[in-house]
């Protein structure tokens, strides 16, 4: 049984990549584009682990994960967050909000794959 | 006749008997006199009376058969008529027809003397008086008579002389006590209207006149101040001036006066009627008479030395009783003038508002001084202008000033002098500033001996002020400059400070909004700076992201050359991302916007974990990684991510500028204040012309491998700036071929 991963992320081009990335390491990878999305997916789909990325248009990364991580369907699901290093406050943010651990960009693939499959659960 | 003589002599016997023993018994004189009178009538002759001595007089003090009126009026003179020769003879005579002696006078119009007897009334060698008896009869009296009279006349010469010690004694003992009591009355009381009016109880009981008054000394005026009996009493208008009447005379002479008959007496002025006698005795302190104690009487010579001794002595502890009493009453007015100013002092300076402090001194003022207008005027342009007023219409208080030198209180501005006067046309340089004006009193303001302004009071009465109220307003002017000048300095603070207080807030309003300005300005740098490196960021995720799949060979097979330009392109995008964040870092620390976020650290634990990374990056080029590190460290403060940063910046570097199988040496050590990490590469080195500058930006040393291996030339400045960020410092030790080391401390004792 493939373990699932949800992969939050509005720029298409990075969720793709992301996604073949991880497939090609044996995960079901599921897109959602925005936070919404993300957190319906998530309580319906129940995946091992969430992808997340923080600069998101209307509700960023950050309140995603708060959602996700009060919500009893999916609070216990770890979550990755994905950001540009820019914000250094993401870092604590991060943390604080849930998140279990998280990638700059532009990520290196090998440092993404070894995160995931240290937290999937 | 045997028996007639028999009855006769047992009827005198009978009344000698009676007249002994009256004469013997402790009656006073004048009864006494009346009753051996009245006894000696029975003996049935038509005029008996006896005359008692009164210097070189004797004068009838008890008569029969002489009319009521004379008795009184009645004085011979010793040695006139034959009661005058027995007087000054001290020998008895009977004259048995008088018209034959020449010596007779006829007093009296009702009786024709026939015959006359005179005794004289002797005690020891002293003459007290004259017994005589007259008749119409001629030959009226024998030896018989004289014999009885004789016998008579010695029986009341002792008791007359009795009398006279017993009243003497007594009097004796009443001036004693007379003293006595004066003497408690000065002690009892320092009040002035008590000492009169005890004085007055004093004369009227133990002396018993029938009137008495007290007058004091004002001026040319004696003013009656206690009086008992006296018509004017209730009259305290009443007075009599020095040198009028009997009292005036007193006080202008200061010599003890008796009048034994004012009739007889020019200076006498009737007060009441009937008065026949009058003593008066002056009030005085050493040569200085301060009033006068008078007593009237309706009979003649009421008064003598004994009178005049006791009434002197009341008069002299009564002068010294005043005097206490007034020098109490003006040391206990002007104690309590003093606490009054002294409390008015307070309320008047218990204000910093000049409106009050003015208020309140007009206020005070009206307590003491009569006065229809007062006015505070203050300098101000050298020119008096008015700042407060009582008694004036508005109108009259604008115009109401002066100059300085002008008018009264302009003079005063000028002099710093107070003026009084009583009646303003008598003052040359009197300005007229109301017509009703008489009187005017003027004071100055003065602060440290400056005049500031002048206090003007005017009444519409002549003399309407006196030096009394100079002096209280002089002082309560005082206690007034002090306050006024505070009053004035604490407006010209308060204003100040108002000015101040506005111009402190327009230039924290302008500052804050240059503040404002500059946050948001820095905001939107910020946010630019972050928007960008987002937007720079995204596309090259994307770009570097998908050009590895390819190079990895995960999106198909490649060919070898199609994989060396893939490197490439990976390896440039990633040069691309480390500008960017260098960029970025540099940006901030440039603006101060560097947070760090410190933690506690454990270094050891880091490089534990580091190690492999470390590992990994040598990998590539078979670098053999060494680390040395103590046992032990402590814990401290630091941001791990900028740790690892420059970790990875130096380990980073020398790795690049190494060639393959060299070894890299890391050691970690302990010192007092600071952790010590040392880098030691056997790299290329740096030429020493290049060592000084290579912490600053885009410094980049020029050599082909510098070129080859890229790099910003921004790293060690942001390192650097990291490390101090750490209270820490980097160096360099480097011989161009030999390799470089690298060697920075982190402090321990970071908050």
């Amino acid at each position: 049984m493939k373990k699932k991963i949800l992969v939050v992320e509005d720029e298409p081009h990075i969720s793709k990549l992301v996604k073949f990335i991880l497939e090609k390491n044996g995960f079901e990878v599921m897109q959602a584009f925005v936070g919404q999305e993300g957190i319906e997916m998530a309580k319906r789909e129940k995946p091992g682990l969430i992808v997340l990325d923080v600069m998101m248009p209307n509700m960023d990364g950050f309140e995603v994960a708060k959602i996700l991580t009060a919500a009893k369907e999916t609070k216990d699901i770890p979550i990755i967050m994905l950001s540009s290093a820019a914000q250094f406050k993401d870092k604590m943010k991060g943390i604080d909000s849930g998140a279990i651990d998280y990638i700059t960009k532009p990520f290196d693939k090998d440092e993404l794959v070894a995160k995931v499959k240290e937290y999937i659960q | 006749m045997a028996i007639n003589k028999t009855k006769s002599e047992e009827k005198r016997l009978k009344i000698l008997l009676e007249v002994a023993k009256a004469i013997n018994s402790p009656l006073n004189i004048n009864k006494i006199l009346n009753y051996v009178v009245d006894a000696v009538k029975q003996l049935g002759y038509d005029l008996c009376s006896i005359l008692l001595r009164e210097e070189e007089f004797i004068a009838v003090k008890a008569a029969y058969g002489l009319p009521e009126k004379q008795v009184e009026k009645i004085r011979i003179k010793i040695g006139e008529g034959i009661t005058g020769s027995v007087a000054k003879s001290k020998m008895p005579e009977m004259v048995n027809d008088v018209s034959k002696d020449k010596r007779y006078i006829k007093f009296g119009e009702r009786l024709m003397t026939g015959s006359e007897l005179a005794v004289p009334i002797i005690a020891g060698n002293e003459l007290i008086g004259v017994f005589n008896l007259e008749d119409r009869r001629k030959n009226a009296f024998n030896n018989e008579d004289l014999k009885i009279v004789t016998a008579l006349a010695d029986q009341l010469a002792i008791s007359i002389k009795n009398s006279k010690l017993l009243f003497s004694l007594r009097h004796t003992n009443e001036n004693l006590s007379i003293i006595y009591e004066t003497g408690n009355i000065i002690n009892s009381t320092l009040v002035l209207d008590k000492i009169l009016k005890n004085i007055l109880n004093l004369v009227v009981k133990k002396l018993n006149y029938d009137n008495f008054s007290i007058l004091l000394l004002e001026g040319d005026k004696l003013f009656l101040k206690a009086a008992y009996k006296h018509p004017k009493k209730y009259d305290k208008n009443y007075y009599i001036k020095v040198n009028e009447g009997v009292t005036g005379y007193v006080a202008k002479n200061g010599k003890p006066q008796i009048i034994n008959d004012v009739t007889k007496d020019k200076r006498y002025i009737p007060v009441r009627r009937g008065i026949k006698s009058e003593m008066a005795v002056p009030l005085k302190i050493g040569d200085n008479v301060k009033g006068v104690l008078n007593v009237e009487s309706k009979k003649l010579n009421a008064f003598d030395e004994n009178d005049l001794f006791l009434l002197s002595t009341v008069a002299d502890q009564a002068a010294i009783a005043i005097q206490n009493a007034t020098i109490n009453k003006f040391l206990a007015q002007s104690n309590q003038k003093l606490k009054i100013i002294n409390e008015i002092g307070k309320v008047i300076n218990s204000s910093l508002d000049l409106d009050k402090i003015f208020s309140r001194f007009l206020h005070f003022m009206s307590k003491q001084l009569n006065y229809d207008f007062c006015a505070i005027l203050l300098i101000e342009n050298n020119r008096l202008y008015s700042r407060a007023g009582i008694g004036f219409t508005p109108m009259e208080i604008e115009d109401y000033g002066a100059d300085i030198g002008e008018g009264i209180c302009g003079m005063v501005a000028k002099t710093g002098k107070p003026v009084i006067t009583n009646d303003v046309s008598k003052v040359p340089f009197y300005k007229k500033q109301s017509l009703k004006t008489k009187s005017e009193i003027s004071v100055p303001l003065k602060v440290e001996g400056k005049v500031i302004g002048v206090v003007n009071v005017e009444s519409r009465e002549l003399n309407a002020f006196d030096k009394e109220d100079l002096v209280y307003l002089s002082a309560l002017a005082d206690q007034v400059t002090v306050s006024i000048r505070n009053a004035q300095m604490y407006n010209k603070i308060k204003n100040f400070n108002i000015e101040l207080k506005e111009k402190v807030d327009r230039a924290t309003t302008e500052l804050r909004s240059a503040n404002k300005e500059l946050e948001r300005l820095n905001q939107v740098k910020s946010d630019f700076v972050s928007t960008v490196s987002h937007e720079l960021r995204t596309p090259i995720t994307s770009i570097q992201g998908y050009v590895s799949l390819i190079h990895d060979g995960d999106a198909g097979t490649i060919n070898e050359e199609q994989k060396e330009f893939l490197g490439i392109v990976k390896s440039e995008s990633q040069r691309l991302t480390r500008l960017i964040s260098d960029l970025l870092d540099i940006s901030k620390i440039e603006e101060g916007r560097m947070q760090l976020i410190f933690d506690d650290f454990d270094l050891l634990d880091f490089l534990n974990n580091y190690k492999k990374e470390i590992q990994n990056m040598a990998l590539s080029k078979d670098i053999k990684i060494h680390i040395s590190m103590p046992l032990k460290l402590p814990i401290i403060k630091a941001d791990s991510d900028k740790i690892k940063q420059i970790f990875n910046n130096l380990i980073g570097n020398a790795i690049k500028f190494s060639d393959k199988n060299t070894t890299l040496e890391i050691v970690v050590k302990e010192n007092s204040n600071n952790i010590q990490i040392e880098i030691t590469d056997q790299g290329i080195g740096i030429a020493k012309k290049y060592l000084k500058k290579i912490f600053e930006k885009f410094q980049q040393v020029d050599n082909k491998m510098t070129r080859k291996v890229g790099g910003t030339g921004l790293g060690l400045a942001i390192i650097k700036h990291l490390i101090e960020a750490h209270g820490g410092h980097i160096r360099v030790k480097s011989k161009l071929g030999e390799g470089s080391t690298f060697s920075f401390t982190i402090s321990k004792n970071l908050k």
